[in-house]
């Protein structure tokens, strides 16, 4: 019965580009919108790692981010390998000071002298506007010197009397650093030999920066402790945030205006007196406005899918009731209900399949991928067939008499 | 030889408010090699009478039989493409085929090949008189009388022995009727066809060897053999 469909599909072309156009329109329509789901899916990744989310160590109400006294162990949860909260977070700035004794009698200004351990220039305050002319290393040697545990430092061009010089030119400076053991108050001194690698040209004439990996491994290695002044970190993936929250609850608190600091926590190894807060409100609130976006999108194209299944349903429908004489003559001459749904889908079906073609040509330009775009071709093609068959088991089941005086 | 039997036949029109009986308690004996004629007034229920004859719908109760077999024991479809035959007032051509597709319809749907439905389908469109410029052309450009010229070719070109003609001259002029009735008498008379033609056409009826009169779906209320026609009508 191949003549049949082949005659409507050439005779009956008016109708056939109705559904070609549906078609081709409806999927360029959901390939657009899937396409623009997922940019906007791909944007919402990209938020984890392009947005800079920073946090910082404070005190227990958020108030302080300095001279904070954070302990060694709440230290090492960022920096150490082994540390809980280390994988999450990488630009980590930590500082901490260690008071020396000058070795020679002369005293320059009057700040008590310290050393200054961090892991970048931007753990300290008097560092971060790097201009060049602030902060000068020697040949060979960099900012990443401040994230190893070599024995160097960087000094104050006013220190440069104190140095000495060794055979092969390099240049060394011996302090007497004030360290406590745990649990004892009075410092001891201890004596360290750094190299010096460059000068940093800051206003307290003492000052001599080192890296921390350095004075954490010097200080464990003889029993001293030493604590931290202050932590900062960007986070490596924002989308572990939360993550990261639950790890670092356990340790540290959220800041509140309304926590007291104790010592006392029971139970507590680390006092709980320090918080973080993590600078992700930029981050969220561009989450939010994608989110939005993308639920906006997964709506609409929940709401095409059920108006591509709606309007497909009903063209067949309009289309057959249309031909419902036509039908009911088919079964007068003794054609089966099968077959005449077999017409039905076939002479329909040929043209849906045109136009799922042109829909596809036109939409090759969209970012879908092969598997999307095979469910949105299958997707309109079975809303069709479930048109058609529908419809045509709707008509078929309906008395050939009324079929025939176009009363159906 | 009776070949289409009628017994106790009854049908309705069913709707949500009201029920209509179309047809009630009808009998008769159809016989081959004749011409019956069902005349009445509209809604007397004379097609849908044709309409049950041809399997178009199912009766509510009573039977149709054919050569001695019950209609509901048969497959319908088979039925109407291999027993029966229709013809219609508005000759119910299939729009989007050309004149010798039509033809060729019912015979592809038999099995029959399409060279020998070809074949098959021009021999009987010459014999009514249709050449070969009408062969590729569609329905719609065709006059009346030629369209039920292809009707009845398509209908011959069927297996079926009985002809369901439902006023087949009722869109026709005077001359092309007469054509059709001949033709119609032709193939009850020479060819053994059954043929069974409802009409409200005196006229037609005078080519009928038989007229039965229909009314509010009593059948038949009256019969009548040759010359009875001027009876019947009045």
């Amino acid at each position: 019965m191949l003549f049949y469909t082949r005659s409507r599909f050439f005779r009956a072309w008016q109708h056939g580009l109705k559904v070609l156009f549906f078609c081709a329109v409806a999927l360029v329509l959901l390939m657009y919108m899937q396409a623009q789901l997922r940019g906007q899916v791909a944007e919402l990744q990209a938020l984890n790692t392009s947005i800079r989310v920073p946090g910082q160590v404070t005190d227990g109400q958020g108030l302080r981010f300095d001279n904070l006294s954070i302990s060694e162990q709440l230290t090492d949860l960022f920096w150490s390998a082994e540390g809980a909260l280390s994988s999450y977070v990488h630009q980590l700035a930590i500082k901490a000071s260690v008071p020396y004794a000058r070795l020679a009698e002369q005293a320059v200004g009057l700040s008590p002298p310290a050393l200054t351990a961090l892991t970048t220039l931007a753990s300290d305050g008097r560092l971060r506007h790097r201009d060049g002319l602030a902060v000068t290393f020697y040949p060979d040697y960099d900012e990443e010197v401040f994230f190893s545990d070599n024995a160097l430092c960087l000094i104050h061009p006013a220190m440069k009397q104190y140095l000495e010089i060794a055979e092969d030119d390099t240049t060394w400076l011996e302090l007497e650093l004030l360290m406590h053991r745990l649990g004892e108050d009075k410092p001891e001194s201890v004596k360290a030999r750094l190299q010096v690698v460059g000068t940093a040209l800051l206003e307290d004439e003492n000052a001599v920066l080192a890296p921390y990996p350095w004075l954490r491994a010097f200080a464990g290695r003889q029993g001293y402790t030493i604590s931290s002044d202050a932590i900062s970190f960007v986070m490596r993936d924002n989308s572990q945030i939360e993550a990261f929250t639950k790890q670092f609850l356990p340790h540290f608190a959220e800041p509140h205006m309304a926590y007291v600091p104790s010592k006392h926590v029971p139970g507590g190894l680390y006092y709980r007196m320090s918080g973080i807060v993590v600078h992700d409100q930029a981050y969220q609130n561009a989450w939010s406005a994608i989110e939005r976006s993308i639920t906006l999108t997964r709506l609409s194209i929940a709401g095409t899918f059920a108006m591509v299944l709606l309007a497909g349903v009903l063209l067949c429908y309009i289309s057959l009731r249309n031909r419902r004489q036509e039908l009911a003559v088919l079964l007068t001459l003794g054609s089966s209900k099968a077959s005449l749904m077999l017409h039905t889908v076939l002479d329909q079906g040929a043209w849906v399949v045109l136009g799922l073609i042109t829909g596809i040509l036109l939409s090759l330009s969209f970012q879908v991928s092969p598997r999307q775009r095979l469910m949105m071709v299958a997707y309109i093609a079975l809303s069709f067939l479930a048109g058609i068959t529908l419809t045509a088991w709707r008509f078929t089941r309906l008395p050939v008499i009324l079929m025939m005086k176009d009363k159906a | 030889m009776p070949i289409l039997l009628i017994e106790d036949l009854n049908y309705s029109y069913i709707s949500k408010s009201q029920r209509t009986d179309a047809i009630r308690d009808a009998n008769y004996v159809f016989e081959s090699g004749q011409v019956y004629v069902i005349m009445g007034k509209s809604g007397s229920g004379k097609t849908t009478l044709l309409s049950l004859l041809a399997g178009l719908d199912k009766p509510l109760s009573g039977q149709i039989s054919l050569d001695g077999e019950g209609l509901e024991s048969m497959d319908i479809s088979r039925y109407r493409r291999d027993k029966v035959a229709m013809i219609y007032q508005q000759f119910n051509l299939l729009p989007l085929l050309s004149v010798q597709e039509n033809v060729m319809y019912p015979m592809v749907l038999s099995g029959v090949s399409k060279p020998e439905a070809q074949q098959r389908s021009v021999e009987r469109l010459r014999e009514l008189g249709l050449g070969e410029q009408f062969d590729r052309r569609l329905p719609h450009t065709l006059s009346g009388g030629e369209q039920q010229r292809v009707a009845i070719a398509r209908a011959l070109c069927m297996p079926a022995r009985v002809i369901l003609a439902d006023e087949p001259t009722g869109s026709l002029d005077s001359e092309n009727s007469k054509i059709i009735m001949g033709i119609l008498k032709d193939l009850a008379h020479e060819k053994g066809y059954l043929v069974i033609i409802v009409t409200h056409d005196p006229a037609v009826a005078e080519h009928g060897d038989t007229c039965l009169r229909m009314d509010a779906g009593r059948f038949p209320v009256l019969t009548k053999t040759n010359h009875w026609n001027n009876q019947i009508n009045s």
